[in-house]
């Protein structure tokens, strides 16, 4: 095998868990990205001769350390808080081996994790944190952090920059977490990786390459943090749910761009494999009896890939789990949704009845007004379905929604005037 | 003599690879399946799904419990086998051979008993 896609597949592969352990010696976002990038170019040179080594890991973290500790030496005015724990992990016989097996200690999942909500810093914007997580532990260059968020370089430079500075005033504040701090950190963490998710799989700019790579990176965090906690049940949840939307994907848009309803898709382009592993771990997070939110939503993305055809959807099932899902984050948008398979199990009626005490809250919400329309449209009321349509039409649609509005208008007028 | 050939490495490390990469990884398994079977030695392959999906089952005195996990601590998992049908261990190192190296590792194990393959 040609050398150099391996050897960036490694170090990309590598780099959470060494730059973990490179920030916590260090205490230094920076520094810990420099000793990473000189240990990765030593690495593609030494290893052209020695073929990689059994754990690159561990050799990656043992080049970076040594280059740490010189620069060190050379400047004095570098002074980590912690050099003693690092020294003392690489000192003895074999250091390689040592620092392989400090990576597999408990200890050092925590210092994955303090990494990954450092960039979940609560002064951070969103699109900050995400950008954040992108440079430093996915390892993405400004440039395409920058196509990914549709600004210029020189902008996305700035704004990293900015979220470094703030991301570093926590760094050293975050030592070993109490199960409480645990919990939180994991629950913001996981929060802000289905955000990188959604970012990569909603958002209507960008280009389909760089937004097909955010769900990609967003799926192997998710796995990153499930590897090292592997009994949480919603890190489960959130890894299905990634898995199972993503799944999708290629059935999502059609030919001309337009984006396919979950009803109209061709089910012979969704990716097996994903849906597999999703529904799997679906059934592993259920069966531990800790429900959350995010296992229910992929519970119910597992329903909907289950069905060969739209006709075979489970829809009873969809309606107790949204019910469930109404207990454990009840909201507007849930009610919503909720709504819909309530249509599909008892009629449009039953369904309209439920909308009712939504119509002041989602009066600005397209989705809303489009689910009515279907309803009112299904129960014979085309006027008032007409009348959604335009309600949904004033909620600033894309132009692609505005022309499928505009369609289903027309089409309902022609309907009206026979 | 039936032989496994067992694939080891880091788990999703081939996805990462570039997508020209990828498809000559999987072209040369496609071969090495499509030689074995002209051969009348192709007895199965097997690739796992990752080791989020795994579960394992405990006897804890109490009763079987079932676990998750199994929680692997080291970087290097199992991610699918080979069961080939060769006269000699030479010839199913032949066939490890034939797969991609650097990002997976083989071992070839004679295998002892196996049923209801094809």
């Amino acid at each position: 095998m040609d050398g150099a896609g391996l050897t960036s597949a490694i170090f990309a592969d590598s780099r959470p868990r060494a730059l973990a352990v490179l920030v916590r010696s260090f205490r230094n976002l920076d520094v810990a990205e420099e000793l990473y990038q000189e240990a990765c170019l030593r690495a593609a040179e030494h290893w052209r001769g020695t073929g990689v080594p059994r754990d690159p890991t561990a050799w990656l973290i043992t080049v970076a350390h040594n280059a740490g500790f010189d620069r060190i030496r050379r400047d004095r005015r570098l002074s980590p808080v912690d050099v003693g724990t690092a020294l003392d992990a690489l000192s003895g016989g074999d250091a390689q081996a040592e620092i392989a097996e400090a990576i597999d200690r408990t200890e050092y999942r925590d210092d994955v994790l303090r990494l990954l909500f450092m960039c979940c810093h609560p002064q951070l914007k969103v699109h900050e944190q995400l950008a954040l997580a992108l440079k430093v532990i996915v390892g993405f260059s400004v440039e395409e952090i920058a196509r990914a968020f549709v600004v210029t370089p020189d902008t996305m430079q700035r704004r990293l920059s900015r979220a470094k500075a703030r991301a570093a005033g926590i760094a050293s504040k975050l030592d070993t977490p109490s199960l409480a701090e645990r919990a939180e950190r994991l629950s913001a963490v996981q929060t802000m990786i289905y955000l990188l998710f959604n970012e990569g799989y909603t958002a209507a700019s960008g280009s389909e390459h760089i937004r097909h790579a955010l769900c990609e990176e967003a799926i192997r965090l998710a796995r990153l943090l499930l590897e090292l906690f592997p009994g949480q049940a919603e890190l489960m949840g959130l890894l299905a749910l990634c898995l199972l939307q993503h799944a999708r994907t290629g059935a999502r848009i059609d030919g001309e761009g337009r984006l396919v309803s979950l009803e109209d898709q061709d089910r012979s382009l969704w990716d097996r494999d994903r849906i597999v592993e999703g529904r799997v771990l679906v059934e592993k997070a259920l069966m531990k009896g800790r429900p959350g939110p995010l296992q229910v939503q992929a519970a119910i993305a597992a329903v909907h890939c289950a069905a060969e055809r739209a006709e075979d959807t489970d829809w009873p099932e969809i309606e107790r789990l949204y019910g469930a899902l109404e207990l454990l984050a009840p909201g507007p948008v849930v009610t919503l949704n909720r709504a819909v398979a309530i249509g599909k199990v008892r009629g449009p009626e039953a369904a309209l009845a439920t909308l009712i005490p939504l119509a002041e809250e989602l009066d600005r919400y397209r989705p809303y007004h489009s689910v009515r329309a279907a309803l009112l449209e299904e129960s014979g009321k085309i006027e008032a379905a007409i009348a959604a349509l335009k309600a949904a039409l004033s909620c600033e649609p894309t132009r692609q929604e505005s022309a499928y509005l505009r369609e289903n208008i027309a089409a309902l007028e022609t309907l009206r005037a026979t | 003599m039936l032989f496994t050939i067992l694939i080891y490495g880091a788990e999703g490390l081939a996805d990462r690879l570039p997508a020209t990469e990828r498809e000559a990884l999987l072209d040369k398994h496609r071969a090495l399946q499509a030689r074995l079977q002209a051969e009348g030695k192709f007895r199965g392959a097997v690739q796992l799904m990752p080791p989020s999906t795994a579960m394992k089952v405990q006897d804890k005195g109490s009763g079987l419990r079932v676990l998750d996990g199994p929680y692997a601590e080291s970087k290097e998992q199992i991610l699918g086998f080979y069961l080939v049908e060769c006269d000699t261990m030479e010839e199913a190192l032949e066939a490890a051979k034939a797969l991609p190296q650097g990002v997976a590792q083989m071992e070839v194990r004679a295998v002892n008993w196996a049923g209801g393959l094809q």
